[in-house]
């Protein structure tokens, strides 16, 4: 660790530890969906478990330098690194998903208050 | 006030849509429709995995371990051998990911566990990591001033007393026995369980007589 970095951390260091027990550990639904589905793949054995501490350890590296601690950016840090093994373990293209999420984010727009949201054929 | 006013013409298109998920919850919903559309993974196995994390398990599993460990020596010892086999009694691990070990702590020694890396917990035990589990304060103060982390826990440690950081990684995690407290003789297991916090068994929580009613 450079002397820069770890003035870095004792900086942030500077905040209290939260240590009430009752805090919610999910902030929003697709965090636990995010941690389930990485947990899962690696049940399977569609990723290594080694892989994947690897790689969220990078991300979070990446990120909890730029901002600091949040709950969101822990979980960002899961999604991005789930969306990386899927991508190097070949499961779906970057592309693939890109597709997808268009045409649900089209569904939605399209779909009135009330009813349920489908994919267009 | 203007009457054209961009920021209100955005508010009111997003208050019209205001079902249009977040940006991480929809890409996480179109990986997840994917992934499963793909044969990759089950809807069902998904939504049980959620329903399981979110609300049943929590360190409540952690503590009847570490209450029969109190009672039973020759169980503790099997936890301290090896832990992983240890706890195969309670079918909770499934499929574990990772092994298990186990470390005492004593009136000399104090462990505390931490996952420099990443966030390597063990869930099936004790339940989603707590948020401090996963800053990088914590990742990174625990090994380089342990005892002043404690200190913020409010674990104050003599300087006799010993600290062992241990670094969890993908596949070797950690529980803490923490040291049972005088006067819970007559305690049940039940009782007992009852006195384990979950920071108990990372390492920043000690002293545990301070749960004990009256």
């Amino acid at each position: 660790m450079s002397i820069n970095e770890s003035d870095k951390t004792i900086k942030t260091s500077l905040q209290p530890f939260l240590r009430d027990q009752d805090q919610p550990v999910f902030d929003e639904q697709w965090q636990v969906q995010a941690l389930g589905m990485a947990d899962l793949l690696i049940q399977s054995g569609l990723i290594s478990a080694n892989e994947w501490s690897q790689t969220l350890g990078k991300h979070l590296k990446h990120l909890q330098t730029t901002d600091a601690d949040q709950l969101q950016s822990y979980y960002q840090a899961v999604l991005n690194a789930l969306e990386e093994l899927i991508q190097q373990q070949e499961l779906l293209t970057d592309s693939q998903i890109n597709y997808r999420e268009q045409a649900w984010k089209d569904a939605y727009l399209s779909t009135p208050h009330g009813q349920p949201v489908k994919l267009a054929d | 006030m203007s009457s054209h006013d961009p920021d209100k013409v955005k508010d009111l298109y997003h208050t019209l849509h205001s079902h249009l998920p977040s940006e991480p919850a929809l890409r996480v919903k179109t990986i997840e429709n994917l992934l499963v559309e793909k044969g990759y993974l089950d809807q069902q196995t998904i939504d049980n995995w959620i329903e399981v994390y979110s609300e049943d398990i929590g360190p409540k599993r952690g503590a009847q371990v570490i209450a029969r460990a109190w009672l039973d020596q020759e169980f503790k010892q099997r936890l301290l051998t090896d832990a992983s086999e240890a706890i195969d009694d309670y079918g909770f691990l499934g499929k574990a990911t990772a092994h298990l070990k186990a470390l005492e702590n004593t009136d000399s020694v104090h462990n505390l566990v931490v996952c420099t890396l990443c966030s390597c917990y063990p869930f099936s035990l004790l339940g989603m990591a707590p948020n401090w589990y996963k800053t990088a304060a914590y990742r990174s103060r625990a090994v380089r001033e342990p005892r002043a982390v404690l200190k913020e826990f409010g674990v104050d440690l003599d300087d006799q007393v010993e600290v062992r950081v241990y670094d969890s990684t993908a596949e070797l995690r950690y529980l803490v026995i923490p040291q049972r407290p005088l006067g819970t003789e007559d305690y049940s297991q039940q009782q007992l369980a009852g006195l384990v916090t979950r920071n108990s068994m990372i390492g920043t929580d000690r002293d545990l007589a301070k749960n004990m009613g009256g």
